[in-house]
């Protein structure tokens, strides 16, 4: 019983030290998770952040090292793809590059228990704050797997550009690009169907209920009605086909998205 | 309609109910209309980089359909008002553009770029005159469903073409959509989340987008029926009272 | 449909309906839920990346917490408040009016359905709120930060303010049919389209416990478009689309008091006019 009683202290001991030890380094929704799933399927070391304060448009690397454990948990599925990204609160840092080993990887990977890789996330300060960032492996059938967390200061206004450089050469800022085009699509488009609806809510609508059924019903569709009508479809037919016709002039050259898996 | 026969009278009053009914109406359609496409096509609506060829126009297309075409329903059969699938594309354009705006850029800070919306007004309006003009609902399925379905890549891609342009990235070959998801963090979900077509030698046949049309127009058609019978029997006044509970 | 309305008998006032007031009450309770709306969203811009992210954290406890307590304890007196009044509480003026003239008044039953109506659009106010706006910030939320708890800041207005307040709408239309439109909700037995409104909506709130025991034991990534959504699609096409059933039944009844408003003898100018 002394052994015992002795034993469960010890236990005792070192949970009520992990527990607080894990109030302080967890920021983030992964207390949730169980225990051997953040502990015994991917560990990461050597991590190193290369900056902590940077102003916005400036760039952070996280470098470090993660094993991916050769004993997997029972109770956990056997791992699939993987993803390396960042947990942060939202894309208040764009993630600029991602190395596996020295390999460019933009998607997902099969990777191997038992391994261990070296990893490189470039991160870009976009909006200005003080933010908790871990470098994350999500696995298939798992869920996020977070390493050690970091708080990073981004400072400097609130004016953000993303530039990137299109096939053709041309420079464009992800944060703003075509969005005259966006909503001007989207003001005609709108501009048309609040047209049709305004024609007819005009008039009294829920009297018609009363002719429905009688033969004033076939009646309740005017001559009017059919002229605007006509006219509307075609003037929504020509806006499809100029909509269409102008962009593929615009933009002749377009691919699928690429799914890149390793 | 000629306002004879004793209905002066109706104009102050059942104006009233017209703007209450319309007040009503039009949360009522927003919401079914978007809970539809944020649980059943969100996904691909979210975010620039879900939106390919494969999956994108088939289930977008059909299962915004649903809501518009019980609407039909209900405002030809009742008021024999061709507005239904109108008020419904009209409505949720009004609301996405609203939820883009205050939470995904309002309290995200996504880039609209990245987060806008499909719209499904223009076709929405075609079938809206298809039915005025067959006075069919059969027809209006066939005719109204295959164009709603097969319209919906096209009208679409006047927003998509500027995203689909080609990317070199550190050595990649990527679209543009693929780089926005690339580089703006979504903790929780991961890239192998991402369901869009993976690439296969037919994709690059020059008519894959014709094929891709019809398929979406047929699915439209069989979502038009699943929608439509929401309407017929749900949604008109159902004249059945229980004695019991 | 208007059985029990009465005509006004010799010497008495001409009922003068405008509904405009109608239009006020329903502005000013659109007004109510939206500012409502707004302070959940106010507090969500300065509270949600701050103290929200982890659930464990004090600051979860001292910023969010409340608010989830807070509306279930208020949600719960609107409750009680609005279902005594509504279901027990009988309406004076229908009473002395079948009292003196033995039935309801056209006029009087008219604002009875409007107000029906005006108990629907807090409904359906509260579905957009919650299917649509707070519905899909749910997804902008939970594709960005790691889930912990079934109480995050997007779920705490969806699923604890905006859906309750849902159910209890429902039930509060169901209850004031049964009292102030008896001869269309009560005296041919229950009527189908709100018990299906009342099952549909409250079926709503029990995915949500389907939703957060998926999310819990099988769904790892926050795909929004996932089967385990799907059920809450399914009953809102049953308990909201019964709504547009609840609208076209009071239809015919409306046009009739509407006639019987216009019938009305005891004042000059044009006939069948409404101020």
């Amino acid at each position: 019983m002394g052994q015992l009683s002795r034993a469960a202290t010890g236990v005792a001991v070192v949970l009520g030290v992990l527990a607080a030890w894990s109030a302080r380094t967890e920021a983030h929704g992964e207390a949730a998770q169980d225990a051997f799933v953040r502990t015994r399927t991917v560990a990461f070391y050597d991590v190193q952040v290369a900056g902590t304060e940077i102003n916005s448009g400036e760039t952070v690397a996280i470098t470090g090292k993660f094993f991916l454990l050769q004993e997997w948990p029972s109770g956990a599925d056997k791992p699939g793809l993987m993803f390396l990204t960042v947990a942060a609160p939202g894309p208040v840092m764009l993630v600029q590059e991602r190395w596996i080993n020295g390999v460019f990887t933009p998607g997902s990977v099969a990777l191997r228990q038992g391994e261990e890789y070296e990893f490189m996330l470039t991160l870009r300060g976009r909006r200005p704050g003080r933010y908790h960032v871990h470098p994350m492996l999500s696995i298939q059938g798992i869920g996020p797997l977070l390493g050690p967390g970091t708080w990073i200061t981004i400072s400097g206004g609130s004016s953000f550009e993303n530039p990137l450089t299109l096939w053709n050469g041309e420079t464009i800022d992800l944060e703003t690009f075509t969005l005259p085009r966006i909503i001007i699509w989207h003001v005609s488009v709108l501009a048309l169907g609040l047209s049709w609806l305004m024609y007819w809510i005009a008039q009294p609508i829920l009297r018609r209920s009363r002719w429905i059924t009688s033969e004033a019903g076939d009646r309740l569709i005017t001559k009017r009605d059919q002229m605007v009508s006509i006219g509307l479809g075609l003037l929504t037919v020509t806006a499809i086909i100029v909509g269409v016709l102008t962009t593929r002039a615009s933009y002749p050259h377009t691919i699928p998205h690429q799914v890149i898996k390793s | 309609m000629a306002e004879g026969n004793g209905f002066e009278g109706f104009r102050a009053l059942d104006r009233k109910f017209d703007l209450m009914f319309l007040a009503s109406a039009l949360f009522l359609v927003i919401a079914g209309m978007q809970v539809t496409l944020t649980l059943w096509s969100g996904d691909w609506d979210f975010w620039s980089d879900w939106k390919d060829r494969q999956w994108w126009p088939p289930i977008a297309a059909s299962v915004n359909l649903v809501v518009p075409a019980a609407l039909q329903y209900i405002a030809w059969s009742q008021l024999r008002l061709p507005l239904g699938a109108t008020f419904a594309a009209v409505a949720v354009a009004l609301a996405t553009w609203l939820t883009r705006v205050v939470n995904m850029w309002g309290w995200a800070y996504f880039p609209i770029p990245f987060v806008w919306p499909a719209t499904f007004i223009p076709q929405a309006l075609l079938l809206d005159c298809t039915l005025m003009w067959t006075r069919s609902f059969l027809l209006t399925s066939i005719l109204g469903g295959l164009l709603w379905g097969a319209l919906f890549y096209p009208i679409n891609w006047v927003l998509l073409a500027p995203f689909v342009q080609p990317v070199e990235y550190y050595g990649q070959v990527m679209a543009v959509a693929d780089v926005q998801g690339f580089q703006y963090v979504r903790t929780q979900t991961p890239e192998y989340a991402r369901l869009i077509e993976k690439g296969a030698l037919r994709a690059f046949v020059e008519e894959i987008t014709v094929v891709v049309a019809f398929f979406s127009g047929f699915v439209s058609l069989v979502a038009y029926w699943f929608g439509h019978l929401i309407g017929r029997y749900v949604c008109w006044p159902i004249p059945v009272f229980l004695k019991r509970m | 449909m208007t059985r029990g309305v009465a005509g006004p008998r010799g010497g008495e006032s001409r009922e003068v309906i405008n509904g405009r007031n109608w239009l006020v009450a329903l502005a000013a309770v659109l007004g109510l839920l939206f500012t409502a709306a707004m302070a959940l969203r106010v507090w969500q811009q300065l509270f949600a990346w701050s103290a929200g992210l982890d659930s464990t954290s004090p600051e979860f406890a001292t910023y969010w917490m409340p608010v989830f307590w807070t509306e279930l304890a208020l949600l719960g007196v609107v409750a009680a408040v609005w279902w005594g009044w509504a279901g027990f509480i009988p309406c004076g003026t229908c009473e002395a009016q079948r009292a003196s003239s033995g039935g309801v008044k056209p006029g009087h039953e008219l604002s009875h359905i409007a107000t029906l109506w005006i108990y629907t659009t807090v409904g359906t106010f509260s579905a957009f709120m919650q299917l649509a706006f707070f519905g899909e910030q749910d997804a902008t939320w939970h594709q960005v930060a790691i889930r912990d708890t079934a109480l995050t800041p997007s779920h705490i207005p969806l699923f604890y303010f905006w859906f309750p307040l849902l159910i209890i709408t429902s039930v509060a239309t169901f209850l004031y049919g049964r009292t102030r439109l008896p001869h269309i909700y009560r005296d041919h037995g229950y009527a189908l389209p709100m018990l299906l409104m009342i099952g549909g909506i409250f079926s709503l709130f029990l995915w949500v416990a389907v939703n957060e025991f998926f999310h819990s034991f099988w769904q790892t990534e926050e795909r929004f478009s996932a089967p385990l959504h799907w059920g809450f699609v399914i009953f809102f096409y049953v308990g909201g689309a019964v709504i547009f059933s609840i609208w076209f039944q009071t239809l015919p009844g409306i046009y009739e008091l509407i006639g019987q408003l216009q019938a009305e003898p005891g004042e000059t100018g044009a006939r069948g006019r409404t101020p």
